[in-house]
């Protein structure tokens, strides 16, 4: 189960992410999308999706999205 | 007076620019990094017997080689002219800006830490030990307020402290089988690279160390790079749950509010579309009585002032002639830009720093990925339709080169309100329906445009546009003391750079067209043998005649100028008599100072009311009539009905203007700024050609 599966204000803790060499992943994880984190899906618009995590607010992509592997 | 480099370096939204223009008023310069389109920061500031340099690095989220930031940023920081860092951390998020705290100490250099917006955090309930981060970290550690500029005296104070002691930060211990192998790579590494971060670089690298990195890859199970970034996550995390407190958690209500309205898939786009429509409205309609004026002033007041100066003292009246119309109207065509680029720079620079900016991008790239392109692209987009100089101005806020150069190179063939001039003058006088050849012409130059990044992207900047990563600030009331330093620090900018071009082309220009001196008419001079020259070129898009090929050079300008040249060249008058009687006796200085001060009165009035009114009157075209109507009649009889289509689109897919590309030049660099020009040039005509010949077999 990856992001892209989470409904509207639904949380998960991410487990594992894939393909770390795609920098747009190495972003994403630098903006604290790591192993471990507590995320809530906020919205989702077109491709993009709002990722709510230690009160920040942050945008991907559903390709990213599913790189993020969650439970 | 002894010289301190200071690296400013944070995560972006994290108030680097507000901490910045607190600490250096209006000394801040903007500039761009070298051979990267990424802005550059600089501010001097003499503090006792120190003068301190600042450099804002871009806003990374880390050191690790992801775009060009992240380079320019370990670039600058692993350099030898760096003598202080100053770590801006925003107190609202601090585990996440720890993590790049982290690999800022890593390369031991004296470090400051600014707990920025710390009134933010502690209203959310968040404490810091400020002591206790000190003591782990060996750095200074100051609490500020970007935007009321508390704690900044001191900030500066723990800066010039931390390179008088010279007291390098202790860097971060990672696992011991991490330390131990970094341990073997220190003596290989040259100084000042005498580094933690230069040493786990190297073993990144795949050069060489591969037996060492595959030992640590084995004993942890993962790659290298992984277990280096886990470990500085793991160091950001135990330290920020050693010095943070909070109190409450949820305290995101006003965010979180107003984005149920403003991301909203229908109601944000409609609020969207009604702000940038206000941008737009007031940025033109605001800034366009100041600018009437100072064109006003500089040529009806200054320039006569000169030339009565000029012939008191018998000068020739080719220099009379020169003063007036190339230097004096050069300075007044740069200064002109002046009213608009600082009023778009103002809004844009609201909607950045009120964190507005990227949830447009959120919105509007579900539409723009359908067609390639990104959701970041759509402001400076949009901005091309009043003016392609602050639209260029305004891709600073893309993160990306490549989306960066696809944008500068769309945003030309948006149609700006000085094509509309001409558009308005030829579609009135050769066609019936004139709104619809005008409507047709816009929808040409925006199909252009995204032709033209479909072919780049496909080509020079393959795939490079694809994914969306991107981080939405909280909503933050911007300072208004920062916003007046930003707008005047990109005014100065301009008018030191992209002004300085376009005054030199405004002289060459001057001289080609009216050189030699004492010619008889307009027709003799350098420009008219050059478009006689070039007319070969011109006729198989129906402008056989030299005069249209030749009002073209001039109109590099500034594409209004077209018709005025042809006017000139039409009507073929003896423009040194003119002048002459034009000029001739004494100037009324005092009586025409009084009328220009009533002027500025009645433009700041003008301005002002434009505000309420509710349609841009930037758009309005005055009635061409007296001595318009006489060159109306006579570009009628030289022009064709498809002649005219052939030099409008001409006009609208050439990027003739002299300040757009001075500024693009500026942008992009001199390269691809004139290879743009010559491509623009090619589809211009190559377009012009299709629809003239095409016009005339059905014709």
């Amino acid at each position: 189960m990856n992001i892209l599966d989470l409904k509207a204000n639904q949380k998960a803790e991410i487990t594992s992410i894939k393909n770390k060499r795609n920098p747009y992943v190495k972003i994403a994880e630098a903006m604290g999308l790591k192993r471990g984190e507590t995320v809530r899906l906020y919205k989702k618009n077109g491709r993009n999706l709002i990722i709510l995590m230690n009160g920040g607010r942050i945008i991907i992509d559903q390709d990213i999205a599913k790189e993020i592997e969650i439970q | 007076m002894k010289p301190i480099v200071v690296a400013l370096a944070g995560n972006p939204n994290v108030g680097k620019t507000t901490v910045l223009n607190q600490i250096a008023g209006s000394n801040l310069k903007v500039g761009n990094w070298a051979g990267v389109t990424i802005e550059k920061k600089e501010a001097f500031l003499t503090h006792g017997d120190f003068e301190l340099h600042f450099v804002d690095l871009p806003g990374i989220y880390t050191f690790e080689h992801i775009t060009e930031a992240e380079e320019v940023a370990v670039k600058f920081l692993s350099g030898e002219e760096v003598d202080v860092v100053l770590n801006i951390i925003d107190s609202t998020n601090l585990t996440r800006n720890l993590s790049l705290t982290t690999e800022i100490l890593e390369f031991e250099r004296p470090t400051v830490l600014a707990l920025n917006m710390i009134d933010e955090a502690q209203s959310k309930g968040i404490h810091i030990n400020k002591d206790k981060l000190k003591e782990l970290l060996g750095t200074q550690a100051v609490e500020t307020n970007g935007r009321t500029g508390s704690g900044i005296d001191l900030l500066i104070d723990k800066v010039v402290e931390a390179y008088s002691g010279k007291r390098v930060s202790k860097a971060p211990v990672y696992h011991s089988e991490i330390e131990g192998q970094l341990e073997q790579i220190y003596p290989t590494l040259h100084n000042p690279n005498n580094n933690k971060h230069a040493a786990i670089k190297l073993l990144s690298s795949e050069e060489g160390y591969s037996e060492v990195k595959g030992k640590l890859e084995k004993y942890f199970g993962k790659e290298f790079s992984e277990i280096i970034n886990d470990e500085r996550w793991g160091f950001a995390n135990g330290l920020s749950k050693q010095i943070l407190k909070v109190d409450k958690t949820d305290s995101r209500e006003l965010t979180e509010k107003l984005d149920s309205f403003l991301l909203h898939p229908y109601l944000g786009i409609l609020i969207y579309i009604f702000l940038i429509y206000m941008v737009f409205k007031i940025s033109f309609d605001f800034s366009a009585p100041y600018m009437d004026w100072i064109d006003g002033f500089l040529n009806n007041f200054i320039s006569p002032v000169t030339t009565m100066a000029l012939s008191k003292v018998n000068a020739p009246l080719w220099l009379m002639r020169f003063s007036s119309e190339a230097v004096i109207g050069g300075i007044g065509f740069v200064l002109t830009f002046v009213p608009l680029i600082a009023t778009i720079y103002f809004f844009i620079s609201i909607l950045e720093m009120s964190g507005y900016l990227p949830r447009i991008a959120f919105l509007m790239d579900r539409f723009l990925h359908k067609i390639g392109l990104h959701g970041n692209m759509i402001t400076p987009l949009l901005l091309g339709f009043g003016c392609n100089v602050p639209a260029i101005i305004a891709t600073k806020n893309l993160r990306s080169q490549s989306d960066k150069m696809l944008v500068i190179m769309m945003i030309p063939f948006m149609s700006c309100p000085a094509r509309l001039v001409v558009f308005a003058f030829f579609a009135i006088t050769f066609f019936d329906y004139p709104a619809v050849v005008i409507a047709g012409l816009y929808i040409l130059g925006i199909v252009v445009a995204v032709l033209t990044a479909l072919l780049f992207k496909r080509s020079m900047f393959k795939g490079k546009t694809g994914h969306f990563v991107l981080e939405l600030p909280p909503y933050r009331m911007p300072s208004f003391r920062t916003l007046f330093l930003i707008v005047f620090a990109h005014v100065k900018s301009f008018l030191l750079r992209a002004g300085t071009a376009i005054f030199i082309v405004s002289v060459v220009v001057w001289f080609l067209l009216n050189m030699p001196p004492n010619q008889k008419d307009s027709g003799e001079s350098i420009a008219a043998h050059i478009g006689k020259a070039i007319t070969p070129l011109f006729s198989p898009i129906g402008l056989d005649d030299w005069r249209a090929p030749t009002s073209l050079i001039p109109a590099f300008l500034a594409r209004e100028i077209a018709l005025s040249t042809m006017a000139i060249i039409y009507r073929a008058t003896d423009g040194d008599d003119s002048f002459a009687k034009d000029h001739a006796g004494s100037y009324p200085v005092g009586k025409e100072l009084k009328k220009q001060v009533v002027g500025l009165g009645t433009a700041v009035k003008d301005s002002f009311i434009s505000l309420f009114s509710i349609m841009p009157q930037v758009f309005q075209v005055d009635s061409a009539g007296g001595q318009a109507d006489t060159t109306r009649a006579k570009i009628k009889q030289s022009f064709t009905t498809l002649s005219a289509m052939s030099f409008m689109i001409l006009l609208l897919i050439y990027n003739s203007c002299v300040a757009t590309v001075s500024i693009m030049i500026r942008e992009i660099g001199r390269k691809y700024a004139l290879s743009y020009l010559a491509y623009s040039f090619v589809v211009a005509w190559l377009l012009a050609f299709v629809v003239f010949q095409l016009g005339t077999l059905f014709t």
